[in-house]
């Protein structure tokens, strides 16, 4: 029999009311999507921590304050928290943050993926971080689209409305990001599969 | 139906966001133009890979989150 999971309204009604090994939950749930989309905006590890416990800080003072209505939307109302801070912060130094151009990287050097062993979960790991420096080498606004879609599970409809555009240009956005991927990937030789 | 509306529209096929009969002719054109097949295999490449970019924070970031929420439910 499947078990179902508990919802995160359910998990929030219940921080709401005092619980707070709800609001556990719900971190452990969803923290992995929220980090990294904070730090595929900001890049830095450090900053990102702070913007990570910035948001979370904002979350539990919004639910006891009761202003908390985004109806079995949890998580995209959070990384909205997030990218409002990373917003905020990026006004406050009079600044967006750079695109990283003629970053070197260096080539890609290893054995083609052979069966499981420590050496490709080693290897596995080193393409996940390329794939993910090559994400912060989009520009911002295929970035945002990445990260609403990929870790915040948006439709485009809902994130045409979120950054103020038609939803013609966040499918724009999000076509270039792929392509712009494909593209860098090949750029940088890396070696995915076998 | 032009270049770009096609390319639009596969990618709202590759996320699901298509409705049923607009997904059945997308499904045929990718059937039957090897252009169109292969633009579709590259976005489905990329888009695989996002999936692989998760990280994780360290556990001390959760630490301190859930001791601001026992500190602060007293004045909650």
């Amino acid at each position: 029999m499947c078990k179902l999971q508990t919802t995160d309204n359910e998990l929030v009604s219940r921080f709401i009311k005092g619980d707070d090994s709800a609001l556990q939950s719900l971190i452990v749930r969803h923290e992995k999507k929220i980090y990294t989309s904070i730090y595929l905006l900001v890049k830095d590890r450090d900053l990102a921590n702070d913007i990570f416990q910035d948001t979370f800080i904002k979350v539990i003072n919004t639910l006891r304050s009761g202003n908390y209505n985004e109806e079995g939307k949890f998580l995209s109302w959070v990384l909205r928290i997030g990218h409002n801070l990373v917003i905020d912060y990026f006004r406050s130094l009079k600044r967006m943050p750079l695109v990283h151009d003629t970053e070197e990287y260096s080539i890609f050097d290893t054995l083609p993926l052979l069966d499981e062993n420590v050496e490709d979960k080693i290897i596995a790991e080193q393409i996940h971080t390329q794939v993910r420096s090559l994400i912060e080498e989009l520009p911002l606004d295929q970035r945002e689209v990445v990260i609403m879609r990929h870790f915040g599970n948006m439709s485009f409809k809902e994130i045409a409305e979120c950054t103020n555009v038609s939803i013609n240009t966040s499918l724009g956005r999000m076509r270039y990001a792929l392509i712009n991927l494909r593209k860098l990937i090949d750029e940088k030789k890396l070696m995915l599969t076998k | 139906m032009n270049k770009r509306s096609t390319l639009d529209s596969l990618v709202l096929y590759l996320y699901n966001e298509t409705e049923l009969t607009d997904s059945v002719l997308i499904q045929d054109a990718i059937d039957h133009d090897d252009e169109i097949a292969e633009t579709y295999n590259s976005l489905i490449q990329a888009r695989d890979l996002i999936h692989h970019t998760l990280l994780s924070p360290e556990p001390i970031l959760r630490e301190n989150i859930m001791l601001y929420a026992k500190l602060t439910a007293a004045h909650a």
